[in-house]
């Protein structure tokens, strides 16, 4: 029995643009067994078979089988044929992990079939959406049912709020004092009616005020202000045919309507860029996973939220990598002030952020633009963008993101080691969401390159 | 508190009057508002107030700015070398860790900067001591802005006035453990300050605090200290008593050494032969009973179950006196001294008592560290003759004698017990290799690979396997010159169905352990890449 030696020396040929690093691979992974898996996975001898090519990256993985993984460089597409419902699956985990570490171990090499035929088939897949969007839909629509059905939602939805109405009311009545020691089923309670009245989004509202209660010395204070704010989306709604129809669109997608794509296509704004994924974060709640990504473009200096949602253990539908960069078209949702968006068009490939991070260079024009941003949409929560040229400061136990003007915002969190070390006392641009009490750190571009958080 | 929220934490129906108007800018925005309800009011005004506030919120003015970290002078770490390095952290090795840091040290690179906190947070000492050099500039800059890691400057063997209040702070109000590394620094650049801190509480301290503050009187040992650990000798607790006396002992102008010195060499009496006074017997005899004096030296009184009390006395005194004493006084090597004592009824005892003193002088005594080898060879023939507890007490030997040898007599030793161990079912000595100091050298390496070679090719029993088990260690103390010899190809012994497990488990270390390395080689490789390219 011969346990043959392994080779330890690989091709050297020059690094591609696909040069994500070892953690923002682990980002991408689903939960950190998965991470844990892809990283087992780190060595040559597990791969009998590495390539990749300026579209793709591919290897064959030998697990219980031989696995096939590819990586479509375009927009970070992946497919792997092990069965695992995890996505991505340990395999192109390893890929990525691999490619991260030994970006040599992968050599350029014609595409084999295997590879060709799957990026093929995407590329048809995304041409056959496109020819979708842009074509008449093939079934005529039953307006008189959808109209009938919007009536009907409408009516629940009124009814609904309503019924929040009473209960913020209730509330105040009663006082907040009475709140301080009710179980979580009271909040969850009065969500999920939210939810029965076809609120989603407003009932998402309600459930995130079950954190405010003992969360700090303020909290009366903070809970009253996001009821009064609640109060203030029910007086609009009432009112809705008086708004403008931008701020009518904002107080009906926060409420829990959905923009269909027909409705983006009609009233979404493309706006093309060199798009830099400054950061994100994931918010586990219950069931649902929402990855919420801050885009900033280089050109047109303009913040974006591209929020994507998962269910069961299902994959977002977008590989959206914090820390790298894409030329493509961002599609604004419709609204008084457009932060939301998704990609409508990529074009190259995805590379990792090797220049400064676009954004405000001091934090007064950050808390000016998101001034702004309240000004016209009174119920934004979080605003996120780059505050660039700051210093992360320690006061105390507690934590500030601070301009060269000595002005400072507090951070959310009480270990922020790693950026200090990171930026070493020296201005670097930190990626942020502002919730209008603290900033949650996403990211931070120091010492010439990118680094999660 | 303003007056809204007072209003809606007592609730409105509690709370009489109107809705509080606070001369906010943004209520003018709500003038209209009918004033009879009350809820509707208080929750549209803190709305608007809360959208008002949320937009024009200003930051925290005129925050201090800090002091940044200065240039790093030494070299960066790869994206790569982190990567490994990480991995090592992740998983605990800290084994791997060690290695990887002290190659960083020989290249000087520093750690890499987003890894610092997590290095600095590391509580082993052992990997303590080889994060200090790799730290760098921003390291120790990084350190001193988390009293957390103030270790970084108490680690230094220099300690400045600054860092002096900081121990003394310390040693004021820490927990055993570090008031014990607050004497232990100290000795190293004060030992009178360390001394006279120690003395001014000592007599408040509990038994076994007052052992472990005495233990570190070994770092900086000097006559100076003679007084006071007399003084410890009669302390009302033995244990503390024998710490100073194990002290002392190793003051070879101490009193309490030459006492030692005296009552050994009352034990001890060579006959010799002849006009050339050739040795032929060295005879061992302890007193029968010993007084109070003896016990006050950290002789014990009493034996402990199943040992002679006298053979206890004549380790213990014996344990006490360099070795080299014995050449001297006598005028013979420690080969005939050995050789002469064999067969007394005392052997065992004087031949222990002189395993532990070589172990414990050879570092301070060049003519007793000459008593390591012949001594070694003494229990290595043991190990291969005896059986039984018989050769369990002589490994046991070897094991204490190992740590105070130079490594190419140690690597020597264990080789060629190794070799003999190979051919036969005896397995006990492998237990020897964790002991022996890493990293092993090519010579060594490359001669325990072939060893271990030789039996899987041959074996496929729980020898093998046992044999395949020292590829852990192997794997973390082979140097680099070592890994081609480890990384060519293995080859295992066929076997019966029934033995499967064993071939399996020999392989699964086989694969682990060319892993490791390829690990390793992969770390070192970059490491000498990165030295290139900067």
């Amino acid at each position: 029995m011969r346990f043959p030696s392994r080779p330890v020396c690989f091709p050297i040929v020059a690094a591609s643009a696909m040069n994500l690093t070892l953690e923002q691979v682990v980002q991408m992974a689903p939960d950190s067994a998965s991470a844990a898996s892809g990283k087992k996975l780190v060595a040559v001898k597990h791969w009998p078979e590495l390539g990749r090519s300026p579209e793709a990256l591919w290897g064959k993985c030998q697990g219980s089988a031989v696995y096939q993984v590819k990586v479509d460089l375009a927009n970070m597409g992946y497919n792997c044929s092990c069965p695992s419902r995890k996505f991505p699956c340990k395999h192109v985990l390893g890929l990525l992990m691999l490619t991260a570490q030994s970006p040599d171990a992968l050599s350029e090499q014609p595409t084999p079939s295997w590879v060709d035929d799957w990026l093929a088939k995407r590329r048809a897949r995304e041409e056959t959406k496109e020819a979708k969007s842009a074509a008449p839909p093939s079934t005529p629509v039953d307006t008189k049912a959808r109209e009938k059905r919007a009536e009907q939602r409408g009516a629940n939805v009124s009814d609904g709020l309503s019924r929040l109405d009473l209960w913020l009311k209730d509330l105040v009545r009663t006082g907040l004092a009475s709140v301080e020691t009710k179980p979580d089923s009271f909040w969850q309670e009065q969500s999920k009616r939210l939810v029965d009245a076809q609120a989603p989004g407003l009932a998402s509202r309600v459930a995130r005020l079950s954190s405010i209660p003992r969360s700090s010395p303020d909290w009366v204070g903070r809970l009253l202000a996001e009821l009064g704010r609640m109060k203030l989306l029910l007086h609009a709604h009432n009112r809705l045919e008086t708004l403008e129809s931008s701020l009518a669109s904002d107080v009906r997608q926060i409420i829990g309507w959905n923009v269909t794509q027909a409705e983006l296509d009609q009233t979404g704004e493309e706006v093309a860029d060199a798009w830099v994924i400054v950061g994100q974060w994931i918010d586990e709640d219950d069931r649902i996973r929402s990855q919420r990504s801050w885009v900033v473009g280089r050109k047109t200096g303009r913040s974006a939220l591209i929020l994507q949602f998962s269910a069961g253990g299902h994959p977002f539908a977008d590989s959206i990598v914090a820390g790298t960069e894409q030329t493509g078209t961002l599609v604004f949702y419709p609204g008084a002030v457009r932060l939301r968006a998704n990609f409508g068009h990529r074009e190259g490939t995805v590379a990792s952020i090797q220049n400064r991070l676009p954004g405000c260079d001091s934090i007064e024009s950050f808390l000016a633009s998101m001034a702004a941003a309240v000004s016209q949409m009174p119920w934004l929560n979080a605003f996120g963008g780059v505050l660039r040229g700051v210093t992360i400061v320690r006061d105390g136990e507690s934590w500030l993101v601070r301009d060269s003007a000595g002005h400072a915002l507090p951070l959310r969190g009480a270990n922020h080691w790693k950026a200090l070390a990171i930026s070493a006392g020296h201005p670097s641009d930190v990626a942020v969401e502002w919730d209008g009490h603290q900033l949650r750190n996403l990211g931070l571009f120091a010492g010439g390159q990118y680094w999660n958080y | 508190m303003d007056e809204l929220t007072k209003m809606a934490l007592v609730g409105t129906s509690q709370y009489g009057g109107t809705v509080p108007t606070a001369d906010h800018p943004a209520f003018a925005l709500l003038a209209e508002l009918p004033e009879n309800d009350r809820e509707e009011l208080l929750l549209l005004r803190s709305g608007t107030q809360a959208v008002y506030d949320l937009a024009g919120h200003r930051p925290v003015m005129n925050v201090a700015a800090i002091a940044p970290a200065p240039t790093e002078d030494c070299r960066k770490a790869s994206r790569k070398l982190a990567g490994l390095l990480q991995n090592a952290l992740a998983t605990n090795a800290s084994d791997l860790l060690i290695g990887f840091l002290q190659q960083m040290q020989g290249a000087r690179i520093v750690a890499p900067p987003d890894l610092l906190p997590l290095l600095l947070d590391c509580t082993d000492p052992a990997v303590r001591e080889q994060v200090l050099p790799i730290l760098g500039v921003r390291g120790r800059w990084l350190s001193t802005q988390n009293p957390a890691w103030s270790w970084v400057q108490l680690g230094a063997a220099h300690v400045s006035e600054s860092d002096q209040a900081a121990l003394q702070k310390t040693w004021d109000d820490g927990t055993i453990a570090e008031r014990c590394q607050v004497v232990a620094l100290l000795r190293r650049s004060n030992p009178e300050l360390a001394r006279e801190w120690v003395s001014a509480i000592f007599a408040q301290e509990k038994p076994a605090h007052r052992v472990s503050l005495l233990e570190e009187f070994v770092t900086g040992l000097s006559p100076a200290d003679e007084p006071f650990l007399e003084k410890c000798l009669s302390d009302r607790a033995p244990t503390v008593g024998q710490t100073a006396a194990r002290l002392l002992c190793r003051l070879p102008a101490s009193a309490l050494a030459i006492r030692m010195r005296d009552r050994a060499a009352a034990m001890l009496i060579a006959e010799t032969k002849g006009s050339s006074k050739k040795l032929t017997k060295l005879g061992c005899s302890p007193p029968e009973k010993i007084d109070r004096d003896w016990e006050r030296d950290g002789v014990p009184g009493k034996a402990p179950t199943g040992r002679g009390l006298r053979a206890l006395w004549v380790e213990t005194v014996l344990a006490a006196v360099p070795p080299a004493n014995w050449s001297t006084h006598f005028g013979f090597s420690a080969d005939q001294l050995i050789e002469a004592i064999l067969d007394d009824q005392f052997e065992g005892p004087v031949l222990q008592g002189w395993t532990e003193a070589a172990a414990r002088f050879a570092a301070t005594d060049s003519q007793s560290e000459l008593w390591l080898t012949p001594l070694w060879n003494h229990w290595a023939g043991a190990v291969e003759r005896m059986k039984g507890a018989g050769r369990a007490l002589a490994l046991e030997r070897l094991k204490t004698l190992l740590p105070s040898m130079a490594r190419g007599e140690a690597e020597r030793g264990m080789l060629n017990l190794f070799t003999a161990a190979a051919d036969g079912d005896h397995v006990e000595t492998l237990a020897l290799l964790s002991l022996l100091p890493r990293p092993w050298s090519a010579e060594f390496g490359t001669g325990f690979l072939a060893l271990v070679r030789q039996v899987l090719a041959k074996r496929s029993d729980n020898t093998a396997y046992q044999w395949a088990n020292t590829l852990f260690i192997a794997g973390r103390a082979l140097p680099a010159d070592a890994f081609p010899a480890a990384l060519a190809d293995w080859v295992v012994a066929e076997v019966q169905k029934s033995a499967a497990w064993q071939v399996n488990a020999v392989e699964r270390e086989i694969d682990q352990f060319m892993e490791v390395i390829q690990t390793r080689q992969g770390f070192f490789a970059e490491v000498v890449g990165t030295a290139h390219r900067t």
